[in-house]
């Protein structure tokens, strides 16, 4: 029975194949899980944003009369303000003037 | 003879390890694409100033001055849009009404772009208004 290079030389690269497959696939997995969890968050807010913006003030921002729902129009009374770190952004009418409102996730 | 057949195992090996990379790499751009919703929020920003700015009587009327030549209301509407794009953050809007263009916030190229087209009645004639939102 005689030694073979070649048998040696492919269980060499087979090891450093799944050694680099596996630090590769690990850290890309985080960064994909991380990014999945952040456009989460991103979907979160854009849609309490649009939830609060078509519900009627004091449940939403929204100013309603009589039932009718003013598209895009504050209530004066509503509070526009929103924290630091990512927040939906929109804008609406308050007071006759463009004001910025945000949610946050 | 022994020798001729051991180099050409090695280069079968070389070959499978070519393979075997490319076909990692062909891969490894779908871990790394992210999700993000911020062409979406863009667009719905772009909506919301056509919207907000046809609802308000005192803008409305600033648009149809400006579509009109009327002096002033370029500056006045910039001014008012600078001023809420700086909430926003790096946005540039652009307006366009019957071949005028007003800009604001304009500062660096973006290389995405949206927009919203409403028609708006000046008291005589409908006309066309379209919203672009710039950014990267």
């Amino acid at each position: 029975m005689s030694f073979s290079w070649d048998f040696v030389a492919a269980i060499v690269l087979f090891l450093a194949l799944c050694s680099s497959f596996l630090v590769v696939f690990t850290s890309s997995s985080t960064a994909l899980r991380e990014g999945i969890a952040q456009g989460e968050e991103q979907r979160a807010s854009l849609l309490q944003a649009d939830l609060l913006l078509k519900t009627c003030f004091p449940e939403g921002v929204a100013y309603c009369e009589n039932g009718f729902l003013h598209s895009h129009v504050a209530h004066p009374q509503a509070n526009l303000s929103f924290e630091s770190g990512f927040c939906a952004k929109r804008v609406v009418l308050q007071n006759g003037g463009l004001e910025v409102f945000g949610a946050c996730a | 003879m022994r020798l001729k057949s051991k180099s050409f195992a090695s280069f079968e090996a070389l070959l499978s390890l070519l393979f075997a990379v490319a076909a990692f790499s062909l891969i490894l751009p779908s871990f790394s694409s992210r999700p993000s919703y911020s062409h979406l929020n863009a667009f719905q920003l772009a909506q919301d100033f056509a919207e907000a700015s046809l609802a308000s009587p005192r803008l409305r009327g600033e648009i149809i001055s400006f579509k009109n030549g009327v002096a002033g209301a370029e500056e006045s509407l910039a001014g008012e849009y600078a001023g809420v794009l700086e909430k926003l953050g790096d946005y540039c809007l652009e307006m366009r009404v019957e071949g005028k263009r007003l800009e604001a916030n304009c500062v660096l190229a973006h290389s995405q772009r949206v927009s919203a087209r409403r028609m708006a009645f000046d008291g005589e004639d409908f006309f066309e208004i379209e919203f672009s939102l710039y950014f990267s």
